[in-house]
């Protein structure tokens, strides 16, 4: 036992009623810790344990172990993490941990899986809390993917792949000197460890290990992964865009609710330059990393926003049990320099004495639709709109001192399944719109129509104009209202025979708004706006010689009052209403009405699962600009005598 | 001979559509995406083809689903995301490939395509990694869109 640091830490200042006899026995089977390092072997402990006891100095047994990783520091020696700001909940068991051979706990993962077992072990901990910044946040990623697959994790700017071909291609050549060495290091029997091959280190979240195993069982909850990265490093958001990838789990057994938010991304307005880094310590010296650890751990005591599928099995909190349970303290001060800008003005949006409300099993606001196999989520717009309404100003998926990161305006219901559809399936539905009156109030654009209670009918008038248009004479078309008949009249065609690909058809077209627009002022406007355009300024596409900006509907508006000629897309040459009554109030009205109401509530939603500022995809969408149209598409029934074309494929049709 | 009575069966069952020009499409055509940001479709007949790719950073290979009609979907529109998006998020958000297959139906098969395109497309932001990274560049996006606008009609 002589060879078993650490242990001398457990009754250390920091922890008054710690009593190291007791843990003497759990821990008598460990191993010591392997050596592996570059350099020569560290004799330093790596691991630190303080139990949570009641009065009479007895291991209060149960309720959560918080294990903090710490990150490589800039020392030889890595500190320990997180002591000051854990201190504010002394009802938790913490183990802290720090891998002195700075490998990203890698090769010597099972033995400090080893030691997180024997610590849970000890205080009798139920649930599982990892913690950690930069390395650490790599470790506690690592080791609860590996070992432990029930904990739940808040990771700061961490890595998500250490393998040098990762690295190479993401260009991140960051302490080198130990993560080549963890590559590239033949440290044969160096390590107590027999996975310790190049070949068996994990070194890549992604490929080297398989979050699934952290995917929810219906006997247990799905854990809680929050990755949370600075949108100013690039590094570190290259890392967290790598994790987001894995942010969602299918769940087939579950219809209503079929993804699991495996991992959750949360990015943060964090400083730039060399503490770009170092977004813990940002977070902490304003006074924001308290009101996450506080949502987290409020979270995981009663299962809140543990991932989708777990929604189901939570059980309502009540006041007496949230107060019981929750491993916060109010009175607990922050006493060194770290926690001094702690505002306690907003604990009461954290606060445990107001009711802590059950999840949300499902929100009216999103189902899903079984398309061949795959749960497709189905939004209702009237449902989006309204929650999109409630959106506050600003970046609100940016963390900031009076709007923390986790208050996204739509419930977590929805942007799992919007995530999803973005990143898994492709496509979402949308359900149509029933209630005229609403929707036109709330509505940013209410020059354009909304779409009536009776958006079938409206659907349906479309369909028959379409119909009624495909019916005509081919001749007539050709001659009235194609390209070259529009042409001869310095307008654009509305008619066209689609037959681009293996599939002909009788495609009409219109444009959201039928006005002109000149291409010189197109051009001109180019210019301006590519010099008012903050992210064009800074944008690093420095080779890109054509012009990024397009004519909005205030270009083509301007240029109609101008009265310079010229069609950019806009001006279509209709069918005279003689001809086809209602066609064009038909079709324009549908298009309008798309592009006012559900166009931006669409936006809007990317905006929110994408955690973009607001505003950030619907600006650069205004309703009715220059490149928006709707294009109707009628095929023609397959004829009996017309096999041939039956199961061709088309690949520029809808 | 059971063999030879399997692939007989089959090539009856499936003759109207085992054609030359049928056999090549579906081996190559492998769809297409949109230019704008977002599409709106709405259509009374089958034969929209989804790629899906879910999965195939495990290995599985992308396969295509097909979407019933709007009727069938209780009236929703699809949402399908196109290249502008995609540029914005740095392919984040790949854009969906899509193509149409003519099915067999008595009746003629409308759809109604609203394209929701952007004004101007910026790099995306830092969060997405840095530019460059799509598919397609600013350049090539702003190229189609302008065809799509304004030449092919």
């Amino acid at each position: 036992m002589a060879s078993w640091v650490g242990y001398d830490e457990i009754s250390s200042t920091d922890m008054e009623n710690s009593n190291g006899d007791q843990l003497d026995d759990v821990l008598l089977d460990l191993s010591p810790r392997p050596y592996w390092r570059p350099e020569p072997a560290s004799t330093h402990s790596d691991w630190r344990l303080i139990l949570h006891r009641d009065t009479e100095e007895q291991v209060v047994t149960g309720g959560i172990l918080v294990v903090a990783f710490a990150g490589l520091g800039n020392s030889d020696k890595p500190a320990y993490e997180f002591e000051s700001v854990l201190k504010r909940y002394p009802q938790t068991h913490k183990l802290f941990l720090r891998d002195s051979n700075l490998q990203w706990y890698v090769p010597n993962r099972k033995w400090f899986a080893s030691v997180i077992r024997a610590a849970s072990a000890a205080s009798g901990a139920t649930k599982l809390v990892f913690f950690g910044a930069s390395a650490g946040g790599w470790g506690a990623l690592l080791l609860q993917a590996l070992f432990f697959p029930e904990a739940h994790v808040a990771a700061f700017s961490p890595q998500a792949f250490l393998d040098a071909a990762t690295r190479v291609n993401e260009e991140d050549d960051r302490w080198a000197p130990y993560v080549n060495h963890l590559n590239k290091c033949s440290c044969s029997g160096a390590v107590n460890d027999d996975e310790s091959t190049v070949a068996g280190m994990p070194l890549n979240l992604l490929h080297d290990v398989s979050l699934a195993v952290a995917a929810p069982s219906p006997q247990r909850p799905p854990p809680r992964v929050e990755v949370h990265y600075n949108l100013n490093h690039y590094l570190d958001a290259r890392h967290a865009t790598y994790l987001r990838r894995l942010e969602f789990e299918p769940r087939k057994d579950c219809e209503s609710m079929p993804t699991v938010l495996r991992v959750r991304c949360v990015p943060h307005d964090g400083p730039v330059g060399d503490e770009a880094h170092a977004l813990a310590k940002h977070l902490r010296n304003h006074g924001v990393l308290v009101h996450i650890l506080d949502a987290f751990l409020l979270g995981v005591v009663d299962n809140r926003r543990c991932g989708i599928g777990s929604l189901a099995t939570t059980l309502p909190i009540t006041k007496s049990t949230a107060e019981s349970t929750l491993p916060h303290s109010s009175s607990a001060t922050a006493t060194d320099s770290g926690d001094t800008n702690v505002d306690n003005s907003m604990d009461s949006k954290y606060d445990i004495s107001q009711e802590a409300t059950p999840c949300a099993e499902e929100t009216p606001l999103v189902d899903y639709e079984d398309v061949n196999g795959i749960l497709v989520p189905r939004f209702d717009l009237d449902l989006l709109c309204a929650a999109l309404q409630s959106r506050p100003s600003g970046d609100v998926a940016i963390s900031t001192r009076d709007e923390p990161c986790l208050r996204p305006a739509l419930p977590d219901a929805a942007l799992s399944a919007a995530r999803y559809a973005l990143s898994e399936v492709g496509f979402f539905l949308l359900r149509p719109s029933s209630d005229e009156s609403e929707l036109s109030e709330s509505g940013d654009h209410a020059n354009f129509p909304s779409f009536s209670p009776a958006t079938e009918q409206r659907v349906a008038e479309c369909y028959a104009q379409c119909a009624a248009m495909a019916a005509m004479p081919l001749a007539q078309k050709q001659d009235s209202w194609s390209l070259e008949a529009a042409r001869a009249r310095g307008l654009l065609g509305g008619w066209r025979r689609g037959e681009t690909d293996l599939i002909y058809c009788d495609s009409f077209r219109c444009a959201v708004e039928d006005v002109p627009v000149s291409l010189d002022s197109v051009k001109d406007r180019n210019k301006s706006k590519s010099s008012e355009k903050g992210l064009d300024s800074s944008a690093t596409n420095t080779n890109e010689s054509v012009p990024n900006v397009a004519p909005s509907a205030a270009d083509v508006t301007a240029a109609a009052m101008s009265g310079r000629g010229g069609c950019l897309g806009k001006c279509h040459l209709w069918p005279e209403p003689h001809v086809l009554p209602g066609f064009r109030d038909a079709l324009h009205g549908y298009a309008q009405a798309l592009s006012g109401d559900a166009g931006p509530a669409v936006l809007g939603l990317l905006e929110e699962a994408l955690c973009l500022p607001r505003d950030y995809l619907s600006s650069k969408c205004s309703p009715g600009n220059a490149l928006s149209y709707l294009t109707t598409r009628v095929y023609p029934p397959a004829s009996p005598g017309d096999d041939s074309a039956a199961g061709t494929l088309g690949m520029r049709m809808q | 001979m059971f063999l030879f009575s399997v692939v007989a069966c089959l090539l009856y069952e499936y003759a109207h559509v085992l054609t030359l020009s049928n056999i090549l499409s579906n081996f190559f055509s492998t769809g297409s995406t949109d230019t704008e940001m977002i599409t709106f479709l709405h259509f009374d007949s089958p034969g929209l083809e989804v790629l899906i790719n879910r999965g195939h950073e495990h290995g599985d290979s992308p396969y295509w689903i097909q979407l019933p009609a709007a009727q069938a979907l209780g009236g929703s529109w699809a949402v399908i995301f196109g290249d502008a998006l995609a540029i914005l998020t740095n392919s984040a958000i790949p854009a969906t490939v899509h193509r149409v297959r003519r099915l067999p139906l008595p009746k003629s098969r409308t759809s109604l395509v609203m394209f929701i395109a952007s004004d101007y497309i910026v790099p995306p932001p830092a969060a997405f990694g840095p530019p460059g990274r799509s598919t397609k560049s600013l350049g090539d996006w702003w190229e189609r869109a302008v065809a799509v606008s304004g030449a092919v009609l």
